[in-house]
């Protein structure tokens, strides 16, 4: 074991490989690129250490130089000796692999499932199937191993589950909160060292103040003064007074555990003591003192199983997990996505990871989206490698992300849908006739200059030819957005244009996706983000509605034309109010990237200047846009089925696609009804969820104007970031007293909160 | 413009198979595939009749009863353990590596190994040169418990449509 680690471990910068600690189930912390892990909560192991390193420090302070001098110099190089061995035995149990168990890969889980029989079926992922336990006979003693349903093993004899590490590790002794560690087959010797070394300082410290105590005392009568000389003294004899019978007590204790081979557990248990009439003898136990102390304090030592710095690799992450394919969900919206009566473009699976993917939108052409394309081949959507939904998330570090643990990288590997290209064929006329809205969205991670270089060129053509559709339509708005589209300057941040008509596909894409990703069973983070609170009501206010064609242009121009950071955006707004009379009020600030995972609030401010901010606020603008033109095409195209068009507001398309974005499903759900999203997306058809979800707008007026009057915009606020905060990757809303080790270990969504609270808090970001 | 029509979803179960899927991408094919070449896996647990150490049973397990002799299979199997037996037997070699270790606050395992782990290593090449000359030519594929945690011997049975 290692204990330079630090400098040992320098990563060439440039290449980020994901190592398997960075997937770990379990709760570990690690350290130093996983050559150290210990538990998840270290602050007393911090107390510990200061404790011991600040009273030796008093003592090397105020005693040595006494006692060095009038009995013999030795005494600081016994006490720096014993203090270091402490400290280096402290250390080496905190960060050393106790004996951590490596989950079961899935095909082991499977196989052990099977050879499992449970009489009824598994229809509810909350059924809890009966304790699972097998008999051994060890060395003629007849044991039971217990199925460790976190894990998916049989657990060894003498191993433990460690519910604050959320690991089962081999000979489980305890877990040492002192220490920041279990205690397990592989630091037992660690700390137990650990111990007798503590008792022997303790016993020195103490006993060379009381003799520093008791020599001052000889020159001085009063006790006061005694104390007033060696204040310090007093208080290392105190400290270390009180600690010794703990830390002797403990190192007799365990002393006993050794020589007889037990662990604290089964002490604790009971398993193989006398009292319960000869219930058993040890079966592991040597027989011998010595060899027992032998075998466990100088015994082979095995080394980690859990391989925390190997490299993750695809199959290792397809292994670990649920699902198993590395296709990017993507392609599964692609090939799941039906619509019936128009031509949908589908992207290139960002597998491809090629920049050149033209995509046609109506006319004009997209790139591809540029971002971290190294990721390709895994999908922030594809989770985690702990096993999805399984085992509690552990934030963004168990993305399976190739490369980064940023939380940007969420979204980055997110498919934009903008890549979903609808022909609008199928769309309304009084929209689809030539008004290609465009709807800019800023990717405030660009891959590299030189795509944005080369997708500049494209974008400026998708903007002519976007501008070129909108001068057919006979608005005197267009010239308004013309004027705002020539003047939108790009900047290094990406713009991907995109056109409306690709709402319809996005929204089916949007389901479909959502009906993939519960498919392939993401992990509990990611199954927080199905849990869209379908059956919140929408909380824009019904505007009135405006049926002339100039008022729907202008609302879906309203709803879907951002500029980023310009000083555009209010003159537009200014504008396409004075024009288009529009009841909902434009959005305020451009969706920069809606990130579903961040605990940043709506935050409502006018031009935000940062093209880089996260920019949140105009989901309660959107909402309310959104509504509005709900309300405009449902009033106007109620007899339509399939091709109402969906005009959806731009954060939906934002370029960091939130394919789980509250506001699409919640729209969704609004349309379907109050159970149906939950019903589609469980259901395994795919034929007919797209047109369920195109369908949707015709049944909004039917059963859920109501519903959407319901709203307010305070209540959307709050809703919106309660979604957000429910979704956050880091601070996900989670139940966690209703998850028992079945709901660990299958995917279960007990723990997720499931019903929305009514009116409920802001969070705490 | 470039238009790809997708009139039918791709048909595909709503729950893929997913040990098949599994395994078709554990075997390292790193392109996905809907194929029917997935393949079964076989565990082969560990057996504690001696305690905690390390053993499998050596008993042939029903799926590869046609597939291997028994008498290969087991010879394997107890080779294994008699490999494991030696890595963490307590010789005297091997508790005067603990104490030294010990005193140089384990700083001596940067230079060298444990014996553990040397012996793991010998595991590794007996199990390789075991998949080459037996096991692959019976189209199956053993992987070393090291990977698995050393809880189970993991058998590949390779080129077989694959089950739930």
């Amino acid at each position: 074991m290692n204990l330079l680690c630090c400098c040992c471990c320098n990563m060439a910068p440039n290449t980020r490989v994901t190592r398997k600690w960075e997937l770990f189930a379990g709760r570990n912390k690690f350290y130093c690129d996983g050559l150290l892990m210990s538990a998840p909560h270290t602050s007393v192991f911090y107390l510990t250490c200061i404790l011991i390193t600040g009273t030796s420090a008093l003592f090397f302070a105020f005693d040595c130089p006494f006692l060095a001098t009038r009995i013999n110099p030795i005494i600081p190089i016994v006490g720096a000796v014993l203090y270091f061995f402490t400290m280096s035995s402290l250390l080496r149990t905190t960060f050393t692999d106790p004996g951590v168990i490596p989950r079961a890969s899935y095909d082991e889980a499977a196989y052990i499932e099977k050879q499992i029989e449970v009489p009824n079926s598994l229809n509810s992922p909350t059924y809890r199937p009966p304790p699972r336990t097998k008999e051994v006979l060890v060395k003629g003693q007849t044991v039971k191993l217990k199925y460790c349903f976190t894990c998916k093993i049989f657990r060894p004899p003498r191993a433990s589950h460690c519910s604050q590490c959320d690991n089962c590790v081999e000979r489980f002794d305890h877990h040492c909160p002192w220490v920041g560690n279990c205690v397990g087959k592989r630091n037992y010797r660690f700390f137990y060292l650990f111990l007798v070394s503590l008792a022997f300082l303790a016993v020195f410290i103490f006993s060379c103040s009381v003799t520093h105590l008791v020599l001052l005392m000889k020159t001085e009568t009063k006790v006061i003064e005694v104390i007033k000389t060696a204040p310090f003294t007093v208080i290392v004899v105190f400290i270390c007074f009180f600690s010794i019978w703990s830390v002797i007590g403990l190192a007799g204790f365990h002393t006993y555990l050794t020589t007889s081979d037990q662990t604290t557990n089964e002490d604790l248990k009971g398993s193989f003591s006398a009292k319960g009439g000869q219930r058993s003898v040890n079966p592991y136990s040597r027989g011998n003192i010595c060899l027992n102390c032998c075998h466990i304090l100088c015994g082979p030592m095995t080394p980690s199983l859990i391989d925390r710095r190997g490299i993750a690799t695809d199959e290792y992450i397809s292994q670990m997990q649920q699902h198993s394919s590395p296709r990017h969900p993507l392609s599964d919206v692609i090939s799941a996505t039906h619509v019936p009566s128009s031509a949908m473009i589908t992207a290139q699976p960002i597998v491809a990871a090629s920049s050149n993917n033209v995509l046609g939108i109506g006319g004009t052409d997209l790139k591809q989206r540029f971002y971290d394309e190294s990721n390709a081949s895994s999908s922030a959507l594809e989770t985690s490698a702990h096993g999805g939904g399984v085992y509690r998330p552990r934030s963004y570090d168990n993305l399976q992300n190739g490369n980064s643990n940023s939380l940007a990288h969420l979204v980055e590997n997110e498919i934009p849908l903008s890549h979903i290209d609808v022909t609008p064929a199928q769309h309304s006329q009084s929209l689809s006739s030539g008004l290609n809205q465009s709807r800019r969205f800023r990717h405030h991670k660009h891959k590299s200059q030189q795509h944005a270089t080369d997708s500049t060129d494209e974008y400026l053509q998708d903007i002519e030819l976007a501008d070129n559709a909108i001068t057919t339509s006979a608005t005197n708005i267009h010239p308004n957005i013309l004027t705002m589209t020539n003047n939108q300057t790009f900047d290094d941040d990406e713009v991907v244009v995109v056109d409306t008509t690709e709402v319809v596909a996005a929204v089916s894409a949007i389901a479909a996706t959502n009906k993939a990703r519960e498919r392939h069973h993401l992990s509990g983070s990611y199954n927080n983000l199905f849990h869209v609170d379908f059956d919140s009501s929408l909380s824009s206010p019904t505007t009135p509605t405006n049926t002339s064609p100039l008022a729907d242009l202008s609302a879906t121009a309203n709803a879907d034309f951002y500029k980023s950071s310009s000083p555009d955006t209010n003159l537009m707004t200014a504008t396409l109010m004075a024009s288009g009379n529009l009841p909902a009020k434009l959005p305020l600030s451009i969706s920069q990237t809606e990130n579903m995972y961040s605990n940043v609030p709506p935050v409502k401010t006018n031009n935000e200047e940062d093209a880089n901010l996260h920019v949140y606020s105009n989901l309660v603008d959107d909402r309310k846009a959104q509504q509005h033109t709900i309300n405009t095409k449902n009033q106007a195209n109620v007899s339509h089925s399939a091709n109402v068009p969906l005009d959806l507001p731009s954060t939906l398309l934002c370029d960091e696609l939130d394919l789980d974005d509250p506001m699409t499903a919640s729209f969704v759900a609004q349309g379907t009804g109050s159970k149906k999203p939950r019903k589609y997306l469980t259901r395994h058809n795919y034929n007919s969820n797209v047109p369920d979800v195109l369908q949707t707008p015709a049944n909004i007026s039917s059963t859920d104007t109501a519903k959407l009057n319901r709203s307010t915009p305070r209540d959307l606020t709050t809703n919106r970031l309660r979604i957000l905060h429910d979704t956050t990757m880091i601070d996900t809303d989670l139940d966690l007293d209703s998850l028992d080790d079945v709901s660990l270990a299958n995917n279960s969504r007990v723990c997720l909160i499931k019903s929305p609270p009514p009116p409920p808090p802001p969070p705490t970001a | 413009m470039s238009v790809k029509t997708t009139s039918k979803p791709v048909p595909k179960k709503s729950l893929p198979p997913r040990s098949k899927m599994a395994q078709n991408t554990a075997t390292g094919t790193g392109t996905p595939s809907n194929l029917q070449t997935g393949f079964n896996k076989v565990f082969i647990q560990r057996d504690y009749s001696e305690g905690t150490a390390v053993k499998f049973h050596t008993r042939l397990p029903s799926e590869l009863e046609g597939l291997i002799e028994r008498h290969a299979f087991e010879s394997t199997i107890t080779r294994l353990n008699e490999f494991f037996a030696e890595a963490e037997k307590g010789s005297c070699s091997t508790y005067c590596e603990g104490c030294i270790g010990c005193i140089t606050a384990y700083l001596v395992y940067m230079c060298s190994e444990t014996h553990y782990e040397k012996t793991l290593r010998k595991i590794s090449k007996f199990i390789a040169s075991q998949n080459e000359r037996i096991y692959n030519p019976k189209g199956l594929q053993m992987i070393d418990p090291t990977y698995r945690g050393l809880r189970v011997i993991e058998i590949s049975i390779l080129d077989r449509p694959g089950r739930t």
